[in-house]
Protein backbone atom coordinates (compact mmCIF):
# COMPACT_ATOMS: atom_id res chain seq x y z
CA UNK A 1 0.00 0.00 0.00
CA UNK A 2 2.56 2.51 0.72
CA UNK A 3 3.09 3.46 -2.92
CA UNK A 4 -0.13 3.59 -4.35
CA UNK A 5 -0.94 6.80 -5.88
CA UNK A 6 -3.12 9.53 -4.67
CA UNK A 7 -4.67 9.99 -7.98
CA UNK A 8 -5.42 6.55 -8.01
CA UNK A 9 -6.89 6.72 -4.78
CA UNK A 10 -8.53 9.81 -6.01
CA UNK A 11 -9.86 7.91 -8.68
CA UNK A 12 -11.50 5.16 -7.37
CA UNK A 13 -12.91 7.34 -4.41
CA UNK A 14 -14.10 9.23 -7.19
CA UNK A 15 -15.73 6.85 -9.04
CA UNK A 16 -17.52 5.19 -5.77
CA UNK A 17 -19.04 8.74 -5.07
CA UNK A 18 -19.98 9.39 -8.83
CA UNK A 19 -21.73 5.96 -9.28
CA UNK A 20 -23.74 6.87 -5.68
CA UNK A 21 -24.30 10.01 -6.42
CA UNK A 22 -25.96 8.91 -9.65
CA UNK A 23 -28.06 6.16 -8.64
CA UNK A 24 -29.72 8.31 -5.54
CA UNK A 25 -30.34 11.01 -7.91
CA UNK A 26 -31.87 8.58 -10.63
CA UNK A 27 -34.22 7.36 -7.96
CA UNK A 28 -35.61 10.83 -7.75
CA UNK A 29 -35.98 11.74 -11.43
CA UNK A 30 -39.95 10.70 -12.05
CA UNK A 31 -42.23 8.28 -11.13
CA UNK A 32 -41.25 5.89 -13.58
CA UNK A 33 -37.86 5.93 -11.83
CA UNK A 34 -38.81 5.47 -8.23
CA UNK A 35 -38.39 1.83 -8.11
CA UNK A 36 -34.82 1.88 -8.41
CA UNK A 37 -34.60 2.78 -4.54
CA UNK A 38 -37.91 1.12 -4.12
CA UNK A 39 -39.80 4.61 -3.99
CA UNK A 40 -38.27 5.64 -0.79
CA UNK A 41 -37.25 9.09 -2.23
CA UNK A 42 -35.84 10.40 1.78
CA UNK A 43 -32.88 8.27 1.86
CA UNK A 44 -31.90 9.23 -1.78
CA UNK A 45 -32.47 12.24 -1.27
CA UNK A 46 -30.58 12.00 2.05
CA UNK A 47 -27.61 9.88 0.38
CA UNK A 48 -27.56 12.21 -2.98
CA UNK A 49 -26.93 15.91 -0.51
CA UNK A 50 -24.09 13.74 1.70
CA UNK A 51 -22.38 12.54 -0.97
CA UNK A 52 -22.69 15.73 -3.11
CA UNK A 53 -20.81 17.50 -0.14
CA UNK A 54 -18.02 15.12 -0.56
CA UNK A 55 -18.60 15.11 -4.28
CA UNK A 56 -17.57 19.09 -3.93
CA UNK A 57 -15.07 18.69 -0.94
CA UNK A 58 -13.00 16.14 -3.73
CA UNK A 59 -13.72 18.43 -6.63
CA UNK A 60 -11.92 21.09 -4.34
CA UNK A 61 -9.45 19.00 -3.72
CA UNK A 62 -8.45 18.28 -7.11
CA UNK A 63 -8.98 21.50 -8.26
CA UNK A 64 -6.30 22.86 -5.78
CA UNK A 65 -4.03 20.36 -6.51
CA UNK A 66 -3.74 21.23 -10.17
CA UNK A 67 -3.66 24.71 -9.30
CA UNK A 68 -0.45 23.98 -7.40
CA UNK A 69 0.59 22.03 -10.13
CA UNK A 70 -0.37 24.93 -12.60
CA UNK A 71 1.96 27.70 -10.51
CA UNK A 72 4.73 25.46 -9.93
CA UNK A 73 4.45 24.53 -13.87
CA UNK A 74 4.57 20.79 -13.23
CA UNK A 75 3.23 19.66 -16.78
CA UNK A 76 3.39 15.93 -16.03
CA UNK A 77 0.22 14.21 -17.11
CA UNK A 78 -1.73 12.46 -13.60
CA UNK A 79 -2.78 9.48 -15.38
CA UNK A 80 -5.30 8.77 -13.15
CA UNK A 81 -6.30 11.95 -12.52
CA UNK A 82 -9.91 12.80 -12.59
CA UNK A 83 -9.36 16.63 -14.05
CA UNK A 84 -6.86 17.51 -16.79
CA UNK A 85 -6.71 20.06 -19.38
CA UNK A 86 -7.56 17.55 -22.54
CA UNK A 87 -9.76 14.19 -23.37
CA UNK A 88 -12.10 12.27 -20.72
CA UNK A 89 -10.13 14.43 -18.09
CA UNK A 90 -11.51 17.80 -19.46
CA UNK A 91 -14.70 16.37 -20.20
CA UNK A 92 -14.88 15.62 -16.98
CA UNK A 93 -14.00 18.64 -15.37
CA UNK A 94 -16.41 20.56 -17.38
CA UNK A 95 -19.11 18.37 -16.36
CA UNK A 96 -18.39 18.16 -13.29
CA UNK A 97 -18.71 21.91 -12.75
CA UNK A 98 -22.00 22.02 -14.30
CA UNK A 99 -23.08 19.59 -12.10
CA UNK A 100 -22.27 21.14 -8.83
CA UNK A 101 -23.35 24.50 -10.23
CA UNK A 102 -26.68 23.34 -11.02
CA UNK A 103 -26.56 21.01 -7.62
CA UNK A 104 -25.95 23.98 -5.81
CA UNK A 105 -28.86 26.04 -7.84
CA UNK A 106 -31.43 23.58 -7.05
CA UNK A 107 -30.09 23.11 -3.41
CA UNK A 108 -29.89 27.05 -2.46
CA UNK A 109 -32.91 27.96 -4.60
CA UNK A 110 -35.51 25.66 -3.59
CA UNK A 111 -36.96 27.67 -0.86
CA UNK A 112 -37.03 30.90 -3.23
CA UNK A 113 -36.61 30.83 -7.21
CA UNK A 114 -38.47 27.76 -8.31
CA UNK A 115 -38.14 29.00 -11.76
CA UNK A 116 -34.44 28.71 -11.15
CA UNK A 117 -34.76 25.22 -10.05
CA UNK A 118 -36.76 23.73 -12.51
CA UNK A 119 -34.06 24.85 -15.25
CA UNK A 120 -31.24 23.25 -13.08
CA UNK A 121 -32.99 19.97 -12.22
CA UNK A 122 -33.51 19.86 -16.42
CA UNK A 123 -29.73 20.15 -16.68
CA UNK A 124 -28.98 18.14 -14.00
CA UNK A 125 -30.99 15.46 -15.08
CA UNK A 126 -29.86 15.61 -18.70
CA UNK A 127 -26.06 15.81 -18.02
CA UNK A 128 -26.40 12.73 -15.83
CA UNK A 129 -27.78 10.42 -18.86
CA UNK A 130 -25.07 12.05 -21.09
CA UNK A 131 -22.07 11.80 -18.04
CA UNK A 132 -23.51 7.79 -17.39
CA UNK A 133 -22.94 6.76 -21.20
CA UNK A 134 -19.49 8.34 -21.31
CA UNK A 135 -18.89 6.17 -18.27
CA UNK A 136 -19.82 3.15 -20.04
CA UNK A 137 -17.68 4.46 -23.11
CA UNK A 138 -14.71 4.77 -20.70
CA UNK A 139 -14.91 1.69 -19.00
CA UNK A 140 -14.80 0.15 -22.65
CA UNK A 141 -11.67 2.17 -23.41
CA UNK A 142 -10.34 1.15 -20.49
CA UNK A 143 -11.67 -2.43 -19.93
CA UNK A 144 -8.01 -4.02 -19.61
CA UNK A 145 -9.02 -3.23 -16.08
CA UNK A 146 -11.42 -5.95 -15.80
CA UNK A 147 -9.04 -8.27 -16.63
CA UNK A 148 -8.75 -11.10 -13.99
CA UNK A 149 -5.12 -11.04 -12.53
CA UNK A 150 -4.56 -14.58 -13.50
CA UNK A 151 -4.82 -14.11 -17.09
CA UNK A 152 -1.56 -14.45 -19.55
CA UNK A 153 -2.24 -10.78 -20.95
CA UNK A 154 -3.39 -9.29 -17.64
CA UNK A 155 0.22 -8.56 -16.60
CA UNK A 156 1.57 -7.17 -19.48
CA UNK A 157 -1.71 -4.86 -19.83
CA UNK A 158 -2.41 -4.02 -16.38
CA UNK A 159 -1.25 -0.40 -15.80
CA UNK A 160 1.69 0.23 -14.39
CA UNK A 161 0.74 3.55 -13.49
CA UNK A 162 -1.44 1.99 -10.21
CA UNK A 163 0.89 -0.43 -9.14
CA UNK B 1 -2.50 -3.03 -6.50
CA UNK B 2 -4.70 -3.38 -9.58
CA UNK B 3 -3.62 -6.89 -9.28
CA UNK B 4 -5.53 -7.68 -5.89
CA UNK B 5 -8.27 -10.46 -5.97
CA UNK B 6 -10.18 -7.80 -3.86
CA UNK B 7 -9.38 -4.93 -6.08
CA UNK B 8 -10.66 -6.43 -9.06
CA UNK B 9 -13.26 -7.42 -7.49
CA UNK B 10 -14.69 -3.80 -6.60
CA UNK B 11 -13.72 -2.62 -10.17
CA UNK B 12 -16.35 -5.41 -11.22
CA UNK B 13 -18.80 -4.45 -8.85
CA UNK B 14 -18.41 -0.77 -9.88
CA UNK B 15 -18.30 -1.53 -13.40
CA UNK B 16 -21.12 -3.66 -12.94
CA UNK B 17 -23.28 -0.99 -11.05
CA UNK B 18 -22.21 1.54 -14.21
CA UNK B 19 -24.43 -0.67 -16.80
CA UNK B 20 -27.33 -1.17 -14.13
CA UNK B 21 -27.64 2.09 -14.18
CA UNK B 22 -27.27 2.43 -17.69
CA UNK B 23 -29.81 0.25 -18.12
CA UNK B 24 -32.08 1.41 -15.85
CA UNK B 25 -32.17 4.54 -17.37
CA UNK B 26 -32.98 3.09 -20.98
CA UNK B 27 -35.64 1.00 -18.97
CA UNK B 28 -37.27 3.79 -16.96
CA UNK B 29 -37.50 6.28 -19.92
CA UNK B 30 -38.81 3.85 -22.20
CA UNK B 31 -41.27 1.67 -20.05
CA UNK B 32 -45.02 2.90 -20.23
CA UNK B 33 -45.93 5.79 -18.35
CA UNK B 34 -46.02 5.57 -14.95
CA UNK B 35 -49.09 3.44 -13.68
CA UNK B 36 -51.15 5.10 -10.57
CA UNK B 37 -49.78 3.18 -8.00
CA UNK B 38 -46.52 4.22 -8.98
CA UNK B 39 -47.39 8.02 -9.09
CA UNK B 40 -48.56 7.38 -5.53
CA UNK B 41 -45.42 5.92 -4.21
CA UNK B 42 -43.71 8.16 -5.82
CA UNK B 43 -45.87 11.30 -4.44
CA UNK B 44 -45.12 9.78 -1.06
CA UNK B 45 -41.57 9.28 -0.92
CA UNK B 46 -41.20 12.88 -2.10
CA UNK B 47 -43.47 13.64 0.76
CA UNK B 48 -41.25 11.69 3.56
CA UNK B 49 -38.67 13.79 2.04
CA UNK B 50 -40.09 17.27 2.38
CA UNK B 51 -40.80 15.74 6.03
CA UNK B 52 -37.61 13.68 7.23
CA UNK B 53 -34.44 14.31 5.02
CA UNK B 54 -32.58 17.44 4.01
CA UNK B 55 -34.91 18.44 1.29
CA UNK B 56 -37.25 19.62 3.67
CA UNK B 57 -34.74 21.48 5.65
CA UNK B 58 -33.28 22.99 2.61
CA UNK B 59 -36.78 24.42 2.19
CA UNK B 60 -36.20 26.83 5.43
CA UNK B 61 -32.74 28.06 3.92
CA UNK B 62 -35.04 31.66 3.75
CA UNK B 63 -36.04 31.91 7.24
CA UNK B 64 -32.38 30.72 8.51
CA UNK B 65 -30.22 33.49 9.06
CA UNK B 66 -26.87 31.92 9.73
CA UNK B 67 -26.98 30.12 6.33
CA UNK B 68 -28.48 33.25 4.61
CA UNK B 69 -25.81 35.13 5.59
CA UNK B 70 -22.98 32.34 4.75
CA UNK B 71 -24.99 32.51 1.46
CA UNK B 72 -24.37 35.92 1.09
CA UNK B 73 -20.56 36.09 1.94
CA UNK B 74 -20.06 33.22 -0.08
CA UNK B 75 -21.45 35.41 -2.79
CA UNK B 76 -19.29 38.30 -1.31
CA UNK B 77 -16.20 36.24 -1.95
CA UNK B 78 -16.86 35.09 -5.46
CA UNK B 79 -16.33 38.19 -7.59
CA UNK B 80 -12.84 39.32 -5.49
CA UNK B 81 -11.80 35.44 -5.84
CA UNK B 82 -12.32 35.10 -9.32
CA UNK B 83 -10.43 38.07 -9.60
CA UNK B 84 -7.37 36.74 -7.73
CA UNK B 85 -7.32 33.87 -9.99
CA UNK B 86 -7.81 35.88 -13.13
CA UNK B 87 -4.39 38.02 -12.08
CA UNK B 88 -2.27 35.27 -11.01
CA UNK B 89 -3.56 32.87 -14.67
CA UNK B 90 -2.38 35.90 -16.13
CA UNK B 91 0.53 36.34 -14.19
CA UNK B 92 1.91 33.51 -14.46
CA UNK B 93 1.61 33.35 -18.30
CA UNK B 94 3.10 36.14 -18.35
CA UNK B 95 6.57 34.55 -16.36
CA UNK B 96 5.72 31.96 -18.25
CA UNK B 97 6.22 33.29 -22.32
CA UNK B 98 8.77 35.07 -20.85
CA UNK B 99 11.09 32.14 -19.96
CA UNK B 100 9.72 30.38 -22.84
CA UNK B 101 11.73 32.96 -25.09
CA UNK B 102 14.35 33.85 -23.73
CA UNK C 1 -11.39 -9.29 -35.29
CA UNK C 2 -12.72 -9.52 -31.53
CA UNK C 3 -10.37 -8.00 -29.12
CA UNK C 4 -9.57 -10.24 -26.32
CA UNK C 5 -9.25 -7.78 -24.15
CA UNK C 6 -12.86 -6.52 -24.90
CA UNK C 7 -14.45 -9.57 -23.86
CA UNK C 8 -15.61 -8.67 -20.42
CA UNK C 9 -17.01 -5.23 -21.64
CA UNK C 10 -18.73 -7.09 -24.30
CA UNK C 11 -20.48 -9.59 -21.85
CA UNK C 12 -21.69 -7.02 -19.53
CA UNK C 13 -23.29 -5.08 -22.33
CA UNK C 14 -24.81 -8.72 -23.34
CA UNK C 15 -26.10 -9.63 -20.46
CA UNK C 16 -27.15 -5.65 -19.40
CA UNK C 17 -28.92 -5.53 -22.96
CA UNK C 18 -30.25 -9.12 -22.27
CA UNK C 19 -32.02 -7.37 -18.58
CA UNK C 20 -32.87 -4.25 -20.31
CA UNK C 21 -35.22 -6.11 -23.17
CA UNK C 22 -36.48 -8.64 -21.03
CA UNK C 23 -37.94 -5.78 -19.04
CA UNK C 24 -39.12 -3.98 -21.33
CA UNK C 25 -40.99 -6.37 -23.00
CA UNK C 26 -42.57 -7.61 -19.61
CA UNK C 27 -43.09 -3.62 -18.72
CA UNK C 28 -45.21 -3.58 -21.80
CA UNK C 29 -46.81 -6.49 -21.07
CA UNK C 30 -48.10 -5.73 -17.74
CA UNK C 31 -48.82 -2.64 -18.71
CA UNK C 32 -51.07 -3.89 -22.09
CA UNK C 33 -52.81 -6.34 -19.49
CA UNK C 34 -53.65 -3.38 -17.35
CA UNK C 35 -55.00 -0.95 -20.43
CA UNK C 36 -58.28 -2.27 -20.62
CA UNK C 37 -58.93 -1.83 -16.89
CA UNK C 38 -57.76 1.31 -16.77
CA UNK C 39 -60.44 2.23 -19.97
CA UNK C 40 -62.96 0.99 -17.65
CA UNK C 41 -61.97 3.82 -14.96
CA UNK C 42 -63.57 6.17 -14.25
CA UNK C 43 -62.96 9.49 -15.73
CA UNK C 44 -61.70 11.52 -13.27
CA UNK C 45 -59.19 8.83 -12.54
CA UNK C 46 -58.12 8.46 -15.75
CA UNK C 47 -57.49 12.73 -16.05
CA UNK C 48 -55.75 12.09 -13.28
CA UNK C 49 -53.50 9.52 -14.19
CA UNK C 50 -52.88 11.66 -16.97
CA UNK C 51 -51.60 14.43 -14.94
CA UNK C 52 -49.44 12.43 -13.01
CA UNK C 53 -47.80 11.14 -16.15
CA UNK C 54 -44.44 11.96 -16.58
CA UNK C 55 -44.27 14.25 -13.43
CA UNK C 56 -40.90 15.27 -12.28
CA UNK C 57 -39.29 17.02 -9.18
CA UNK C 58 -39.97 20.35 -10.52
CA UNK C 59 -43.42 19.64 -10.60
CA UNK C 60 -43.51 18.14 -7.51
CA UNK C 61 -41.50 20.91 -5.60
CA UNK C 62 -44.21 23.25 -7.10
CA UNK C 63 -47.15 21.80 -5.81
CA UNK C 64 -44.94 21.93 -2.34
CA UNK C 65 -44.78 25.21 -2.27
CA UNK C 66 -48.13 25.75 -3.02
CA UNK C 67 -49.63 23.77 -0.38
CA UNK C 68 -46.93 24.77 2.01
CA UNK C 69 -47.80 28.78 1.01
CA UNK C 70 -51.20 27.70 1.91
CA UNK C 71 -50.71 26.16 5.05
CA UNK C 72 -48.30 29.10 5.94
CA UNK C 73 -50.96 31.15 6.13
CA UNK C 74 -52.95 29.48 7.86
CA UNK C 75 -50.57 27.79 10.74
CA UNK C 76 -47.19 29.87 10.49
CA UNK C 77 -46.72 28.68 13.74
CA UNK C 78 -46.95 25.08 13.74
CA UNK C 79 -45.27 25.02 10.41
CA UNK C 80 -41.84 26.16 12.02
CA UNK C 81 -42.21 24.16 14.44
CA UNK C 82 -42.43 21.06 12.56
CA UNK C 83 -39.33 21.54 11.06
CA UNK C 84 -37.58 22.08 14.16
CA UNK C 85 -38.42 18.58 15.41
CA UNK C 86 -37.25 16.96 12.62
CA UNK C 87 -34.56 15.50 14.61
CA UNK C 88 -30.81 17.28 15.39
CA UNK C 89 -28.79 14.73 13.49
CA UNK C 90 -30.61 15.93 10.31
CA UNK C 91 -30.10 19.40 11.09
CA UNK C 92 -26.71 18.74 12.25
CA UNK C 93 -26.07 17.30 8.36
CA UNK C 94 -27.85 19.84 7.10
CA UNK C 95 -25.51 22.63 7.72
CA UNK C 96 -22.63 20.74 7.79
CA UNK C 97 -23.16 19.96 4.25
CA UNK C 98 -24.65 23.07 3.04
CA UNK C 99 -22.10 25.16 4.56
CA UNK C 100 -19.34 22.94 2.93
CA UNK C 101 -20.87 23.43 -0.58
CA UNK C 102 -21.81 26.68 -0.75
CA UNK C 103 -18.13 27.56 1.25
CA UNK C 104 -16.24 25.41 -1.26
CA UNK C 105 -18.07 26.50 -4.00
CA UNK C 106 -16.42 30.02 -4.91
CA UNK C 107 -13.12 28.25 -4.66
CA UNK C 108 -13.85 25.78 -6.46
CA UNK C 109 -15.15 28.36 -9.59
CA UNK C 110 -11.84 30.69 -8.60
CA UNK C 111 -9.08 27.87 -9.37
CA UNK C 112 -11.00 26.77 -12.74
CA UNK C 113 -10.66 30.13 -14.09
CA UNK C 114 -7.39 29.50 -13.13
CA UNK C 115 -6.99 26.59 -14.84
CA UNK C 116 -8.70 27.57 -17.27
CA UNK C 117 -6.21 30.47 -18.22
CA UNK C 118 -3.05 29.01 -17.44
CA UNK C 119 -4.11 26.25 -19.60
CA UNK C 120 -5.42 27.19 -22.67
CA UNK C 121 -2.73 27.33 -25.73
C1 LIG D 1 -21.97 13.16 -10.38
C2 LIG D 1 -22.73 13.96 -9.96
C3 LIG D 1 -24.22 14.01 -9.87
C4 LIG D 1 -25.20 13.28 -10.50
C5 LIG D 1 -25.03 12.17 -11.53
C6 LIG D 1 -26.47 13.77 -10.03
C7 LIG D 1 -27.72 13.32 -10.43
C8 LIG D 1 -28.92 13.82 -10.00
C9 LIG D 1 -30.21 13.46 -10.50
C10 LIG D 1 -30.46 12.44 -11.63
C11 LIG D 1 -31.15 14.16 -9.82
C12 LIG D 1 -32.66 14.11 -10.02
C13 LIG D 1 -33.00 15.22 -10.99
C14 LIG D 1 -34.44 15.28 -11.35
O1 LIG D 1 -35.28 14.82 -10.58
O2 LIG D 1 -34.75 15.83 -12.43
C15 LIG D 1 -30.47 14.99 -8.86
C16 LIG D 1 -31.07 15.86 -7.97
C17 LIG D 1 -30.38 16.74 -7.14
N1 LIG D 1 -29.02 16.89 -7.07
FE1 LIG D 1 -27.66 15.84 -8.09
N2 LIG D 1 -26.23 14.77 -9.12
C18 LIG D 1 -24.86 14.94 -9.00
C19 LIG D 1 -24.20 15.85 -8.24
C20 LIG D 1 -24.79 16.77 -7.41
C21 LIG D 1 -24.10 17.78 -6.67
C22 LIG D 1 -22.58 17.96 -6.68
C23 LIG D 1 -25.04 18.49 -5.98
C24 LIG D 1 -24.91 19.66 -5.05
C25 LIG D 1 -23.96 20.42 -4.90
C26 LIG D 1 -26.32 17.93 -6.29
C27 LIG D 1 -27.52 18.37 -5.77
C28 LIG D 1 -28.74 17.88 -6.13
C29 LIG D 1 -29.97 18.36 -5.57
C30 LIG D 1 -30.09 19.44 -4.49
C31 LIG D 1 -31.01 17.65 -6.20
C32 LIG D 1 -32.48 17.88 -5.96
C33 LIG D 1 -33.22 16.74 -5.46
C34 LIG D 1 -33.03 16.39 -4.03
O3 LIG D 1 -32.08 16.78 -3.36
O4 LIG D 1 -33.87 15.66 -3.54
N3 LIG D 1 -26.14 16.87 -7.16
N4 LIG D 1 -29.11 14.77 -9.01
C1 LIG E 1 -15.79 0.96 -13.19
C2 LIG E 1 -15.58 2.09 -13.67
C3 LIG E 1 -14.23 2.61 -14.12
C4 LIG E 1 -13.12 1.93 -14.60
C5 LIG E 1 -12.95 0.44 -14.82
C6 LIG E 1 -12.10 2.92 -14.86
C7 LIG E 1 -10.83 2.66 -15.33
C8 LIG E 1 -9.85 3.60 -15.52
C9 LIG E 1 -8.49 3.31 -15.82
C10 LIG E 1 -7.91 1.91 -15.96
C11 LIG E 1 -7.83 4.49 -15.93
C12 LIG E 1 -6.34 4.62 -16.10
C13 LIG E 1 -5.88 5.37 -17.25
C14 LIG E 1 -4.52 4.92 -17.68
O1 LIG E 1 -3.76 4.37 -16.87
O2 LIG E 1 -4.22 5.15 -18.85
C15 LIG E 1 -8.79 5.55 -15.76
C16 LIG E 1 -8.54 6.91 -15.86
C17 LIG E 1 -9.49 7.90 -15.75
N1 LIG E 1 -10.79 7.74 -15.28
FE1 LIG E 1 -11.68 5.97 -14.93
N2 LIG E 1 -12.61 4.17 -14.57
C18 LIG E 1 -13.90 4.02 -14.11
C19 LIG E 1 -14.77 5.01 -13.72
C20 LIG E 1 -14.56 6.37 -13.91
C21 LIG E 1 -15.51 7.41 -13.64
C22 LIG E 1 -16.89 7.20 -13.05
C23 LIG E 1 -14.93 8.59 -13.99
C24 LIG E 1 -15.48 10.00 -13.94
C25 LIG E 1 -16.68 10.35 -14.13
C26 LIG E 1 -13.60 8.30 -14.48
C27 LIG E 1 -12.71 9.23 -14.96
C28 LIG E 1 -11.43 8.96 -15.34
C29 LIG E 1 -10.52 9.94 -15.88
C30 LIG E 1 -10.87 11.42 -16.13
C31 LIG E 1 -9.31 9.28 -16.12
C32 LIG E 1 -8.06 9.90 -16.70
C33 LIG E 1 -8.27 10.17 -18.16
C34 LIG E 1 -7.38 9.40 -19.06
O3 LIG E 1 -6.21 9.21 -18.72
O4 LIG E 1 -7.87 8.97 -20.11
N3 LIG E 1 -13.41 6.94 -14.41
N4 LIG E 1 -10.02 4.98 -15.50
Amino acid sequence: MKNVRFDFIIHWLWTIVFALLVLSGLAMVGAKYGWILNYDIASADYIHRLLAAVYVMLTFISVAIEVIRGIKGDDKKLTWFIIGKSGYQLFTFITTLIFIITGVIIWVCMDSNIAAVSFALYIHEKLTYIVIASVIWHIYVKCHALLWPKKTEAKKNSMEAGK
Amino acid sequence: MMQKPWFKLVIWILATSFFFMASSIIISHLSPGPTEHQSMRYMEGMMGAMHNSLMGLSMTIEEDFDLKRLIINASAITIPLICISIILGLYIRLIRGKRNAG
Amino acid sequence: MPDKRKLHFWQLVFVFGAITILALAANYGYGSMKQPGMMNDTMGSMMGLMHLKNITVSDLVKQQERLESIQGQAQTQNHSNHHATSGSFLKTAHYLTTAAVILLLPFIIAGSIFLAIVWIK
